[in-house]
């Protein structure tokens, strides 16, 4: 039986772009939510938002970057992060058993955007010649395979919030089914823009702002809860054929050993307790576990009242009465919803949970609904923790449940 | 020095940061390290810059210039057939 290791971690996420900096700031309850305002066509729109902290010039020469959406350069930067960590060298023949797997909801909104209003509003016979190599939608993952020569499949899935945690599902399937060793694989999101803020804006689900802390405003499992805040961010990990990764003497952060997919095939947007309790217990099935097992639960956590309460149902089902004794934490409420990466972020996060027994909390959960009723590490994270196994939760609008889990 | 070739090694030195020494008239695409997508996005500048339109070409191959003197000899010929009128790039708009 081949098993799969988590040998390498990166990341450019709003709480932080060193995996030190990110779990410090969860740890410490910090928000990075704040104020953004976006240029549009016609003036500027302001509201909160989980903003990275990223200069491309740093990462890429001038003419690379206006090649390059904002997308594929937060992958970059992530797979670059985790290549390193991982300390990972291919040779010319590992090329071939290496592949990439990448989830991203929307894809190139940026690019888009800028092109429409180009085209639009300024000039309606030119776009810039490279604009469907910047848009499309595989964009990241081809150019994380050219960046390091990964000759492997290379896939892009879309599934909105649970396109990344799908990517590493999948990518953790064919390392175990024997189809590849090595698997750079997460997710990457980019939409922060003026048109995607005011389609979100039009969906009514984004969370008010709290007018004395807007850092404050995500509050998952709080009775004060408004809505999601949307984030933007890349995170990728490595993952290996463990016995190859013992080998070459690599550091390993834990165990990827189970994948739960299913589909609510009901509704559009309302998830359903079943659907996303199947896909727990896909998962805990192909992790060979029972339920009592899972020590720690990286929540989906959105801060919407329709997920919050049926995540905490469909808890409850696969759990049962153990459901209450489990730490569960939604790290939205400090690094707002990736979409498409939020997947990836939090199963890094949990893996740094795993790897350094600590716990982040539920920030700005002072006013519990009553309809959440588990323990959802209110406010203070939780130090000396020895977690065994933990879960990562996604659900997606769609429909689509992704459920990981790994063991230290 | 010619007007289109200044202009020309202009928009190679801000696009690709070559030094404006390097595009000589004799130089090839290949030479300064440039390939069909570049090539496109040079299209796209020289279009802006001289006020012209680069039409598609349907045989195989392209333009078929491989020489800088190729590329300065096309856009004088688009300048003249588009802009009749003679005016030289944008400073008679």
């Amino acid at each position: 039986m081949r098993r799969v290791v988590v040998t390498g971690l990166g990341a450019i996420s709003p709480t932080g772009n060193t995996l030190d900096d990110i779990f410090a700031n969860l740890m410490a309850g910090k928000s990075s939510i704040s104020p953004v305002t976006i240029d549009g066509p016609r003036g500027t729109y302001s509201n909160i938002a989980g903003a990275v902290a990223f200069d491309p010039v740093h990462y890429f020469s001038p003419q690379k970057i206006s090649t390059l959406d904002r997308t594929t350069q937060l992958a970059l930067a992530a797979a670059s992060a985790a290549i390193a960590d991982s300390n990972i060298h291919f040779s010319s023949e590992a090329r071939f058993q290496a592949g990439v797997y990448i989830g991203t909801g929307v894809g190139a909104a940026n690019t888009w955007e800028q092109s429409y209003v180009q085209l639009l509003d300024r000039d309606p016979n030119r776009l810039r010649p490279l604009t469907i190599l910047t848009v499309m939608t595989n964009a990241p993952a081809s150019h994380i395979a050219m960046e390091y020569g990964l000759e492997g499949p290379n896939l892009t899935f879309t599934c909105a919030c649970a396109s990344s945690a799908v990517a590493i599902g999948e990518a953790y399937r064919q390392i175990k089914h024997g189809y590849t060793d090595t698997m750079i694989a997460g997710g990457t999101e980019a939409m922060l823009t003026f048109g995607l803020f005011k389609a979100w804006d039009a969906m009514r689900v984004l969370a008010l702002i709290d007018e004395e802390d807007p850092s404050a405003s995500c509050r998952p499992f709080s009775k004060n809860r408004s809505g999601l805040v949307l984030g933007e961010g890349a995170s990728v990990v490595v993952l290996e054929e463990r016995e190859r990764a013992v080998a070459r003497g690599a550091k390993i952060y834990g165990e990827l050993v189970g994948y739960g997919s299913s589909n609510d095939a009901s509704h559009i947007t309302k998830p359903s307790v079943e659907g996303q309790a199947r896909a727990m217990t896909l998962a805990l099935a192909d992790a060979g576990i029972s339920p009592d097992e899972i020590g720690y639960i990286n929540a989906h956590g959105t801060a919407t009242s329709l997920n919050d309460v049926t995540e905490t149902l469909a808890i409850k089902h696969v759990f049962g009465e153990r459901a209450t004794a489990i730490p569960i934490s939604a790290t939205k409420s400090m690094h707002g919803h990736l979409l498409g990466a939020a997947g990836a972020l939090e199963f890094l996060i949990t893996m740094l949970a795993l790897q350094r027994g600590a716990i982040p909390p539920t920030a700005h959960l002072d006013q519990p609904d009553p309809a959440c009723d588990l323990d959802y590490v209110a406010n203070q994270g939780r130090q000396g923790q020895n977690i065994r196994y933990a879960m990562s939760n996604s659900f997606a609008f769609g429909g689509t449940n992704a459920v990981l889990i790994a063991r230290s | 020095m010619n007007i289109t070739l200044a202009k020309l090694q202009s928009i190679f030195a801000k696009k690709f940061s070559i030094p404006k020494e390097s595009v000589i008239p004799d130089t090839s695409l290949e030479d300064l390290g440039l390939d069909s997508l570049d090539a496109l996005e040079v299209f796209f500048d020289i279009e802006e810059e001289f006020h012209i339109c680069i039409p598609q070409e349907r045989e195989e191959g392209g333009h078929g210039f491989h020489k800088v003197q190729d590329i300065v000899d096309m856009i004088e010929r688009l300048i003249k057939s588009q802009h009749p009128a003679g005016f030289l790039g944008e400073e008679k708009l």
